[in-house]
């Protein structure tokens, strides 16, 4: 949990413009999920997979590791899209009958799910490209220079600090629990969980307090304003440009090959 | 002597809001360009003092000297007031906001309120004088214990405090940790000549790098002096639960038990060390 956020901080990636990878990143993601061309698909899986690994220094194992987390959750919905249910057996490439009824497999099924299947991995490179290269609080600033309310990126910036306080305290309690045999049973279990929970929350009220004080005392008058460094590297937009017309060029040759 | 004399409370006293008293009648005087130490054992009202210092707490009774004038709680001046008195937490989580290393530092400066060229510049300066310049772009999350006690510090050093207050500067370090956030104090004190005052029952190191001693118990102030007075009252110290330094009980235990004829009471190694060559005619 801790180490997705690491590796974000450690890709050769960091130094270039946080504003720049966010609209790489939707520029890719949009014209992934408004087409169906395999061909564009599998050339996003493999540029943001190149540009991650070669570029940003990110392990290659890793990266693969980090890809199949999605795949559970893709090969469970696509099942229930793969097979269709009728009462016509011819329709089927392959099929299955039961009782008067046939469930199989049929062309357009098996296109869907292709389509889908790539569409899938295509937009989570995207997505991994973004969180491997940028850390949360580059992100936020982006956020901030497309206007979003201060608050909510106030407490967003609040939020994903003090997750990690929170995760420690509740990892150091439940060491100190498990030694004292807090976990030994299934019932002793959730009895130490419940009071391990019901611990936390009062030690977030009594952190949220300590918070407060210490912002005021260094002048705290209702926002967070900080500062931050501007040494960002940027790209030329002409490449991005160059970029979307190879990804609609591939659509437009996919689409004239097939003959559609 | 009171021109040297940045902060002063007479006859402070506070209570709970449920009535439990924590300060009794502290009266204390900080001395501009020196290190003031309050020790006290566990739960003494250490902390508690410093809130009414810098006016997050308001006295019950008794008042708080700011450069020989009483603090108003006008949020105006409690703004000057807390730019003029930093306080470093005791535990720097608590005090770290910002996932960003160089983020959490501007905070202070940003609030006072000064051109963002004037403030990028102190917070670097305070970077670099934690020696925390180079974690700027590592996530808060990621620092061990005693960088984010240095981050906390430059957090506060960034916006130039007059006086700087600190809460157990050296409670869960390493022996390394403590002699060099000790000596970057001593710097710190050298270079800017701000007054500084220390809370801790660290008895070993911390009252060396003092010129001057409060001893404070339950809320009230028990003793106060040189830290050679201090030490002189080894009775008192162990009254309030604390100690002499490991040192000093060897030369006490040297001179009462085995009746060597030291001088004083020598609590710091070099001077236990010149003691004991004069005695053994060495030098």
């Amino acid at each position: 949990m801790k180490d997705i956020d690491k590796y974000a901080y450690m890709s050769a990636l960091r130094p270039l413009d946080p504003t720049q990878k966010v609209l790489l990143t939707f520029l890719l993601l949009i014209t992934c999920l408004c087409s169906s061309s395999i061909v564009m698909f599998c050339f996003v899986i493999g540029l943001m997979g190149w540009i991650t690994i070669y570029k940003g220094h990110i392990v290659m194992s890793l990266y693969l590791k980090l890809m199949t987390i999605p795949l559970t959750f893709l090969l469970l919905s696509i099942l229930t899209l793969l097979f269709e249910f009728s009462s016509d057996a011819s329709v089927y490439l392959v099929s299955l009958p039961i009782g008067n009824f046939y469930v199989g497999i049929t062309s357009s099924s098996l296109q869907t799910v292709c389509i889908l299947f790539f569409k899938v991995f295509a937009s989570v490179s995207c997505l991994y490209f973004l969180c491997l290269s940028t850390p949360m609080t580059d992100i936020l600033r982006v956020f901030e220079k497309f206007k979003c309310p201060t608050f909510l990126i106030e407490m967003m910036s609040l939020i994903y600090r003090f997750i990690f306080v929170l995760i420690d305290t509740a990892f150091t309690m439940h060491t100190a629990q498990a030694s004292r045999l807090g976990y030994k049973s299934f019932r002793l279990g959730i009895k130490s969980l419940g009071m391990l929970l019901s611990t936390i929350l009062i030690r977030t009220l009594k952190i949220n307090n300590n918070l407060y004080t210490a912002l005021e005392c260094r002048g705290y008058a209702g926002s967070l304003k900080v500062l931050n460094e501007d040494a960002y590297k940027r790209i030329n937009y002409f490449y991005f440009v160059i970029l979307e017309a190879i990804l609609l060029g591939l659509i437009a040759l996919e689409n004239f090959l097939l003959g559609r | 002597m009171s021109a040297n004399i940045i902060m002063e409370t007479k006859q402070l006293c506070f209570n709970y809001p449920d009535g439990t008293p924590v300060l009794k009648d502290l009266s204390i005087q900080i001395q501009k360009g020196k290190t003031t130490g309050i020790l006290g054992g566990n739960g003494a009202g250490k902390s508690t003092l410093f809130l009414n210092l810098n006016g997050i707490l308001r006295p019950t009774s008794g008042q708080v000297y700011h450069k020989n004038l009483p603090i108003s709680y006008s949020s105006k001046s409690l703004n000057q007031l807390r730019q003029s008195v930093g306080i470093v937490f005791q535990d720097p989580d608590t005090q770290l906001f910002s996932a960003s290393v160089y983020q959490d530092v501007s905070f202070g400066v940003v609030n006072l309120g000064i051109p963002e060229s004037e403030a990028h510049l102190r917070t670097e300066n305070a970077l670099k004088r934690t020696g925390t310049y180079e974690l700027r772009q590592k996530p808060t999350h990621s620092l061990s214990y005693g960088q984010k006690k240095r981050v906390a510090l430059a957090g506060i050093i960034a916006m130039e405090p007059e006086v700087l207050i600190l809460d157990e500067p050296t409670a869960g370090l390493d022996p390394q940790g403590v002699s060099e956030i000790m000596q970057l104090i001593r710097e710190l004190q050298q270079d800017l000549g701000i007054a500084i005052l220390i809370a801790t029952h660290d008895m070993d190191l911390v009252p060396m790098y003092c010129d001057y001693i409060y001893l404070l118990n339950q809320g009230e102030i028990v003793g106060c002096g040189s830290p050679d007075e201090i030490f002189n009252k080894p009775s008192l110290l162990r009254q309030i639960h604390l100690r002499l330094p490991r040192i000093g009980h060897l030369m006490e235990l040297l001179k009462t038990k085995d009746g060597f004829p030291i001088e004083g009471l020598p609590v710091s190694i070099s001077h236990a060390r010149k003691e004991l060559s004069r005695i053994f005619h060495l030098k």
